[in-house]
């Protein structure tokens, strides 16, 4: 038999395999399998750290995020031993697993509405396509930037309010730096630009550039105020059926900087309680209704709870309806 | 039917036609079925979030091969010791059964170099030609057919095939 009959074959048998298409509840609002739900949330959790520059690149809503909370430093506990049931609702999964976070930092300028948000993808460079691949136009140009190459998006136009830096560096590491001018008129794109370029090659400089809480850069205007370090951590997802939908939370350890990166990339978050700590709400452009905090006991930790667009309408009862649970695990 | 409406069955259909064939497409380059699933609804949950560009795409099923098939690849270390990791707990799920007895020939595929495992598995799984190797894999046709024919005959010397050197 020749070799390519061989892969012929192979592929044949291969190709014909039954696979199971999981539903798609957000798009058609049929309950997806427990499988899928848990999948999803997973990927999603993983995702949304690794993603979080790329999704600050799509933002729509652009307004002032001054009245914001900071991070709590309330305990909770963290997904080895947090527990929130919701009222009127059925558990239906309880899912935990360890997962690779990418390296993230959030600085703020001063006590301004100016937010950088750096995720470092580390081999990330290796298979970037760059972002001609991710979002055609003109203003996805590669330029020269210190030891690598740089892309931009969000300046295409004369004015800005959000620019999206893609640095693939020679280390192989990519770096996907979001600034962000949460203000009433939209900066200059070149300015914006400059300024990018000017905080990538000022935090690549720094002796212990990436993962720094004292690092202040520009002359000290910009302070760090949150920071994820890449590695494996834990996530537990806890997934609800509410009046035939499903409502789902997720326990991110060490992810406090790209789920606040997430928060900042869908627009102006509006200030509430969950379970008595402060905490951002944030209504998404397919209609979900979002809500983060986040909590520090051992480790920072995320909470993302995500209710459906079915359920928006009841979106307040769902938030007061959870409540901390006595429960060993 | 509103934008929207329409948007959301667009990449539902988009969907339900490209969730398979990428499971089938990653189990070659995985060898596990469930981190074949795990990488695919990875690949269509990036695709999801840009569905507003990539619809406009002239192919975004190679846009979704180009971001699955590097996802699979970079992650093959993990693969490697989830592998190991699951093996020390209980017997593996085969890749499918049916096609147990093409594991000898997926594993040599997947010991292969990154990009000619690739480009055999788009090659042979999916019928694909070399243009839209090429585009999966960012280079030309002609380095994509450098690398089917690489793949080819190192893989009739590890599996003791017949080559015929005549594409």
């Amino acid at each position: 038999m020749t070799i390519d009959r061989r892969l012929h074959d192979a592929g044949q048998r291969l190709a014909v395999m039954p696979v199971e298409v999981p539903n798609l509840a957000s798009l058609d609002r049929r309950r997806p399998r427990r499988h899928t739900v848990r999948r999803l949330a997973i990927a999603l959790a993983c995702l949304g750290a690794i993603s979080a520059g790329v999704v600050a690149a799509s933002r729509v809503d652009r307004a002032p995020v001054s009245a914001t909370p900071e991070p709590s430093d309330v305990s909770v506990g963290t997904v080895d031993t947090y527990a929130l049931r919701l009222d009127g609702a059925v558990l239906r999964i309880d899912d935990d697993r360890r997962a690779a976070n990418a390296r993230v930092q959030i600085w703020r300028n001063g006590a301004s509405t100016t937010y950088l948000v750096l995720v470092v993808r580390e081999g990330g460079a290796v298979d970037y396509p760059g972002p001609s691949e991710l979002r055609p136009g003109p203003d996805a140009g590669a330029m020269s930037v210190g030891d690598g190459t740089a892309w931009f998006t969000g300046a295409a136009e004369p004015t800005t309010d959000t620019i999206t830096m893609w640095w693939a560096r020679a280390n192989r590491d990519l770096w996907v730096l979001t600034g962000d001018w949460f203000r009433t008129e939209p900066i200059p794109s070149s300015d914006a630009v400059s300024l990018l370029v000017d905080w990538a090659l000022e935090i690549s400089a720094s002796p212990t550039p990436t993962s720094v809480r004292d690092a202040q850069i520009v002359g000290g205007s910009l302070q760090p105020i949150a920071v994820d370090t890449s590695g494996l951590y834990r996530s537990r997802a806890r997934v609800w059926t509410y009046q035939g939908q499903e409502v789902t939370l997720l326990a991110t350890e060490n992810s406090v900087a790209a789920g606040m990166a997430s928060v900042l990339a869908l627009g102006e978050p509006e200030p509430i309680q969950v379970a008595g700590f402060p905490a951002w709400r944030q209504r998404s452009s397919d209609g979900q209704i979002v809500v983060g905090w986040s909590v520090s006991n051992p480790h920072p930790t995320w909470f993302r709870l995500v209710i459906p667009p079915a359920l928006a309408g009841a979106a307040d009862t769902i938030i007061a309806g959870l409540t901390p649970e006595e429960r060993a695990n | 039917m509103t934008p929207l409406d329409e948007t959301a069955a667009s990449y539902d259909a988009f969907f339900r036609t490209e969730y398979p064939r990428l499971v089938r497409l990653l189990a070659g380059l995985s060898g596990q079925w469930q981190m074949a699933e795990d990488f695919a609804q990875e690949a269509l949950l990036q695709a999801h979030r840009r569905w507003g560009v990539l619809q406009d795409f002239e192919r975004p099923d190679l846009w979704l091969r180009r971001v699955a098939v590097n996802r699979a690849i970079s992650a093959r270390r993990r693969v490697r010791t989830e592998t190991a990791g699951r093996a020390r707990l209980g017997p593996l799920v085969p890749m499918s059964p049916e096609s147990a007895r093409d594991e000898e020939l997926w594993a040599e595929v997947r010991r292969l170099p990154r990009r000619q495992a690739a480009a055999i598995i788009l090659w042979a799984v999916e019928g694909r030609t070399l243009v839209e190797i090429g585009a999966v894999l960012g280079c030309s046709a002609e380095t994509a057919r450098t690398h089917v024919r690489r793949a080819r005959k190192r893989l009739s010397v590890t599996l003791g095939e017949e080559y015929n050197d005549d594409d």
